[in-house]
């Protein structure tokens, strides 16, 4: 995830605002439910995919590709003797077209903007949606401690291995209860630590008191943003309108 | 004039606020750890990601001894999950009620000072949870019902480790009161 990894894109999905994409997800993720034909969910899952490919981190995206793709066959393969069993009737993969459809839909859009997001970003976003103190707080101190988390991990790693525990998928099989252990304990108690200097220095700098902050580079909308917008709301009230709608004679 | 200069009371205290950001992100993080390590969805990576998840829950609420704790952690979640790992946000009024339901269950059976109130609250917490997810899972497949049997074996399995992560995390919260580690906000 971009948010993870730090890397620098200028593309068309990187200019755009958070907000603009968080409207986006949700609207689609929204209409899709309500959705059951496959020509509207196929029409809203084609835009995805070039929403997502405007991201250009193509190894990723090849990457959740292939886990959704592995776990839709995995279901299915599960479902099909389950609807054998149960009605006594043949069911092939065609048959899960739409549920599909659906799930590749909300995936393209989700993660879209999960890839372009920044951490500055992100929190531009949260703080430009205005969220109550409450909120914004928590919600930042998250974003900002995925980076310590990570060193954390790769240094318990790296303790642990300097006493010959090695960490990885046969200690996990072999040994689960004392791999997590041994991995965790630490860092519940360097969270802890961490959360109460974090705490101690925010009740010092006064954040939460009465007097709301200033915005030194206010993030605005822009044109790209009402493009995607305007974009993605015709295009999804094209999709009801096939489905509920006068275009309903376009279906096969 | 005293009173003017008096800052005043609020509900959340920032140190609590930041303790539910931390572990919100050592939640995911986690979970999203012992999944990759795991090698994605084998049962004994579910189990434990969900043992862990929860034994972190209970740390986090017997932390912050508050109405509302459950609520906000679900907020800051899932809206962490839909910005970084492509949560749907759909999801969000259903697992605002399942905390909000939670919080209820935490104050009316004994409140939160009794560990076992919270105990009960989490376990409740976990069960809501997976009964949305399910409930999103119906949304979504709804046309393939035997699909919604599939995901329920799953999240059976998940909840399992939510169990026993009831009482690791009792245990884990203990150990770390004793040592002086975990101190009520």
């Amino acid at each position: 995830m971009q948010a993870y990894s730090g890397t620098n894109n200028t593309g068309f999905i990187h200019r755009l605002d958070a907000r603009t994409k968080m409207a986006v997800a949700a609207g689609v993720s929204i209409v899709v439910v309500c959705l059951k034909e496959p020509l509207p969910l196929a029409l809203i899952g084609i835009m995805g995919f070039f929403f997502l490919l405007s991201t250009g981190r193509f190894r990723l995206m090849a990457l959740a590709y292939l886990f959704i793709g592995l776990m839709l066959i995995t279901a299915a393969g599960c479902a099909i003797p389950i609807i054998k069993l149960l009605k006594g009737s043949d069911a092939s993969y065609a048959d899960f077209l739409v549920p599909f459809l659906r799930i590749i839909a909300t995936m393209n859009v989700v993660l879209a903007m999960a890839l372009s997001n920044r951490i500055q970003g992100m929190l531009s976003a949260l703080k430009s949606l205005r969220l109550p103190l409450f909120i914004y707080l928590p919600t930042s101190a998250t974003i900002r401690f995925i980076p310590v988390f990570m060193e954390d991990v790769r240094q318990i790693r790296e303790s642990l291995k300097i006493r010959g525990f090695h960490i990885g998928v046969k200690s996990l099989f072999l040994h689960p209860i004392l791999t997590l252990r041994l991995m965790f304990a630490p860092l519940v108690i360097r969270a802890l630590r961490s959360a109460d200097d974090l705490g101690m220095a925010a009740e010092l700098k006064g954040i939460g008191l009465t007097t709301s902050s200033t915005h030194h580079n206010p993030t605005r909308l822009g044109f790209r943003d009402a493009f995607t917008l305007l974009f993605w709301v015709l295009l999804l009230g094209l999709s009801l309108g096939i489905e509920f709608g006068p275009l309903k004679e376009m279906l096969p | 004039m005293l009173n003017t200069l008096t800052p005043p009371t609020r509900y959340w205290q920032p140190g609590e606020l930041i303790v539910i950001g931390i572990f919100s992100a050592m939640i995911k993080l986690s979970s999203l750890l012992i999944a990759l390590t795991g090698g994605g969805m084998n049962p004994l990576s579910l189990v434990l990601k969900n043992l862990v998840a929860t034994s972190l829950l209970v740390v986090l609420v017997f932390k912050v001894r508050k109405f509302g704790v459950l609520t906000l952690f679900v907020t800051v979640s899932t809206l962490i999950s839909m910005l970084l790992d492509g949560g749907n946000i759909i999801r969000l009024p259903g697992a605002l009620i399942a905390g909000g339901l939670c919080d209820l269950v935490i104050h009316f059976s004994g409140g939160y000072q009794k560990p076992g109130a919270l105990i009960a609250g989490v376990a409740v917490f976990d069960l809501l949870s997976r009964f949305i997810a399910l409930g999103l899972s119906w949304l979504t497949m709804r046309e393939q019902p035997a699909m919604v049997m599939v995901a329920s074996v799953i999240v059976a399995l998940g909840y399992l480790g939510c169990l026993m992560g009831l009482f690791s995390g009792l245990h884990l919260s203990r150990e770390l009161t004793h040592a002086g580690v975990l101190r009520h906000e």
